[in-house]
């Protein structure tokens, strides 16, 4: 049954919140499961508004070196600022590949023939291309017009509210102080409240869309005016080889048309500013690299512990003194030792492949793959006798017992270490890209952090809960696998 | 095959198990002698405490012997092997793995030349024979603790054991299951004839399967009490068994043995 199923699923996978809605919709006993409904999401949802309620309060009394403390709804204000400038470079990203298609296509055409009709065509198309942005960009700035008069009445009228003697700083002998335009000078809460609306984000979408509509408008110019040098040159060589012109001249002619045709035919390059999606995506990858890394080293090295306690006598030293180092410390001697292997011709450039992404993916392995290696060997090692007595009764051999008894038992067991090396390595990542620049989530909150402003530290904010947030997300897949995986029901949640 | 080794198929001789321990050696079980032969039932009973399971898993091979000797069809035994096949209390099938792949494990071990239809053909048959064919391809932890046990016996059964052995596999069983089981376990020792050594502490379970019952003395330093040879005719029944004449002459003497050792224990603490 679909129902059943679906229940199994969230059970499976720990969210068991829905199971009473899914029970509600098919009509089962509403009361009860209303009940129920409450009771789940009433209490986080008290819980959560308890939050904000105190983030709001607290806002207005904490002071931070950069100005008031955001306020949840300046910071939310942020996020979708974030999401506006991540659409914003979707549209850049869309529009950089037509521009190159046309590009590309004129730059075929002129290789057979620089006056042909079809060349014409396109240069028509550019014209239209060109109307089309300039007709949209007047539409959006209208709009822009209207947002930024409500932005600047509100940031006028709180202007007034703090343009009052009670905020006006006093000198000793109570004259107040006039700044360099002759105003009176306001205190520090009545400048950051002021600060704060001004800073306010408005518009932010279209706006970033004016500004790319406008870039790639003059590109669309520069190429029209490049195609036409071209043909200007070639109609010059045309007339000069007819007339049986000066050769210099001619010379002279092809030379410039070749210079013309070059930039036309040369790909533009796309220069994009990154977004938060961008970063969340780097990120991402960057930890499952390190995962993967540390899930390939310390699970076999985990089952040697296990099998041989002379082995595991020998590495538990190391394990004990490595285990507890912080990821400041590892991170610095990974950039050196990565940078000293891939430098020079042999350093990464792909396009998420670089040497700062080894940098945190080596970190993150580094820190978090000893829950996996330590939890593999409990499991080898503490294997249930019962299993271990079958495989004495079929005589297996050492090769089936490994893979058929010893490594199936202790599945549970990796799988609970490979949960806890994901959610070390989160944590260490943000950390490690902050050092090593490599452009995910740590570096981006790095980077607010140097620009001091209310704005960057609502940003700072929005990406903590990001942080959380796709943390929580990975930690909930590897509990659903590690339920999977396990044939006993003892996994804590 | 000689009449000798056929009347002492298994053979053993001053078994004796010793636990080191802080306070000195700890007699288990000492000059323990038991000869069965081909083909016969033999139930090991005796109060819990007394080695019956610790003679079991040393014939088996998974616990060591201190003194004496074992022998299987004329060899002394030498570590575990798939000439013995173990039904353990607690299933002991491998749980992440379905019914048919625990039992094809021991399969694949004991016929490693047998061709994969050959082999499939075994696992389902000993399957069938437990009343497991259509459950065969379910994960062990879909099965009810009955059909694990049943599991348990057709993994046993598969390997073609000369000496089967069984530890208390019915304990844990509610009555019912029980005797499902039990018929189970007699109809297969009726088909194959294969000679077993159950341990038990049930005396209706081992009048109601065994050619013999032997019973053991109290531990520490339990040994062999006496053997009462079960004639009642085979193939058995459970509801006429009950009315055999002989049926309460047993029980009460198994009984009055086992009542006798408790006194003994009584008087010694």
């Amino acid at each position: 049954m679909f129902k059943q199923k679906l229940i199994n699923a969230f059970e499976l996978s720990g969210l068991t919140w829905f199971i009473p809605i899914i029970k509600l919709l098919s009509g089962e006993n509403p009361k009860e499961q209303g009940a129920e409904i409450l009771r789940m999401l009433g209490l986080p949802i008290i819980a959560l508004s308890a939050f904000f309620f105190t983030w709001g309060y607290l806002s207005t009394k904490i002071q931070t070196s950069v100005g008031k403390l955001p306020s949840p709804v300046f910071v939310w204000n942020q996020s979708k600022a974030m999401i506006a400038n991540y659409r914003v470079e979707l549209y850049k990203k869309a529009q950089y590949e037509k521009f190159e298609a046309i590009r590309s296509s004129i730059a075929m055409q002129m290789d057979k023939n620089v006056n042909s009709p079809e060349i014409q065509s396109l240069l028509k198309d550019i014209d239209g291309v060109k109307t089309k942005f300039s007709d949209e960009s007047e539409k959006l700035n209208e709009q822009i017009a209207i947002g930024k008069e409500a932005h600047e009445a509100s940031v006028s009228a709180v202007k007034e509210k703090y343009n009052k003697p009670e905020f006006y700083v006093t000198s000793d002998d109570g004259q107040p102080l006039k700044d360099m335009d002759g105003n009176p000078q306001l205190n520090r809460e009545a400048v950051d409240e002021i600060n704060l609306a001004s800073e306010q984000k408005y518009m932010v979408y279209e706006m970033g869309i004016v500004q790319v509509l406008n870039d790639f408008s003059s590109s669309y110019g520069s190429l029209a005016s490049r195609v036409s040098k071209v043909q200007k040159y070639q109609n010059e060589i045309d007339e000069l080889t007819a007339t049986g012109g000066d050769e210099k001249k001619l010379a002279k002619a092809e030379k410039r048309k070749q210079t013309f045709l070059k930039l036309i035919r040369k790909e533009t390059a796309y220069s994009g500013n990154g977004s938060i999606i961008d970063y969340i995506k780097l990120s991402i990858i960057t930890v499952l690299f390190g995962f993967a890394i540390a899930a390939t080293v310390a699970i076999p090295l985990g089952i040697i512990c296990g099998l041989s306690t002379s082995f595991m006598t020998a590495i538990n030293p190391l394990i004990q003194v490595f285990r507890p180092v912080s990821p400041l410390a590892w991170v610095l001697i990974t950039i050196q030792i990565v940078d000293g292997i891939f430098v020079g011709d042999l350093a990464l450039e792909g396009d998420v492949f670089k040497n700062t992404f080894l940098h945190a993916g080596i970190t993150v392995a580094l820190c978090s793959m000893w829950a996996t290696l330590s939890n593999t060997a409990l499991g080898v090692s503490s294997i249930d006798t019962d299993y271990m007595n079958v495989a004495k009764v079929l005589k297996l051999n050492w090769f089936d017992r490994l893979f058929k008894i010893i490594i199936p038992a202790a599945i549970p067991f990796i799988f609970t270490g490979l949960r806890i090396t994901l959610g070390v390595g989160w944590m260490v990542l943000i950390v490690s890209e902050m050092m090593a620049t490599s452009r995910g989530l740590g570096w981006y909150i790095d980077q607010q952090y140097q620009n001091n402003k209310v704005e960057s530290l609502a940003n700072i904010i929005v990406c903590i809960f990001i942080i959380g947030l796709v943390g929580a997300c990975l930690d909930r897949i590897m509990y659903t696998l590690q339920r999977f995986v396990s044939f006993n029901d003892e996994v804590s949640a | 095959m000689s009449e000798y080794t056929n009347k002492k198929y298994v053979e053993m001789v001053n078994l004796a198990k010793v636990y080191p321990t802080q306070k000195g050696p700890f007699v288990v079980l000492e000059n323990f002698n038991l000869d069965i032969p081909k083909g016969e039932f033999y139930c090991l009973i005796g109060h819990s405490g007394c080695g019956k399971s610790t003679i079991l898993s040393m014939v088996a091979g998974l616990n060591s012997i201190t003194a004496g000797s074992v022998c299987l069809d004329g060899k002394e035994i030498d570590g575990a092997g798939p000439d013995r096949g173990v039904v353990f209390q607690s299933p002991s099938l491998l749980p992440w793995l379905t019914a048919y792949e625990n039992v094809m494990l021991g399969v694949k071990q004991v016929y490693p030349n047998q061709s994969k239809q050959t082999m499939h053909d075994i696992v389902c048959y000993y399957l069938a024979s437990v009343g497991l064919f259509k459950d065969k391809d379910k994960r062990v932890t879909d099965l009810s603790q009955g059909m694990r046990q049943r599991v348990g016996i057709a993994r046993a059964f598969a390997l073609k054991p000369k000496l089967m052995l069984l530890d208390e596999p019915l304990g844990m069983l509610d009555a019912l299951t029980k005797h499902e089981l039990q018929d189970l376990i007699a109809k297969l020792h009726d088909h194959h004839a294969m000679t077993t050594l159950m341990v038990t502490h049930d005396v209706d379970e081992a009048l109601y399967l065994s050619d013999k019952v032997v019973c053991m003395t109290n531990g520490p330093k339990a040994t062999l009490g006496k053997i009462l040879v079960n004639d009642m005719p085979r193939p058995r029944n459970r509801s006429e068994l009950v009315d055999h004449p002989k049926y309460y002459v047993y029980r009460e003497e198994l009984i009055t043995f086992l009542e006798d050792q408790d006194h003994k224990k009584k008087k010694v603490s």
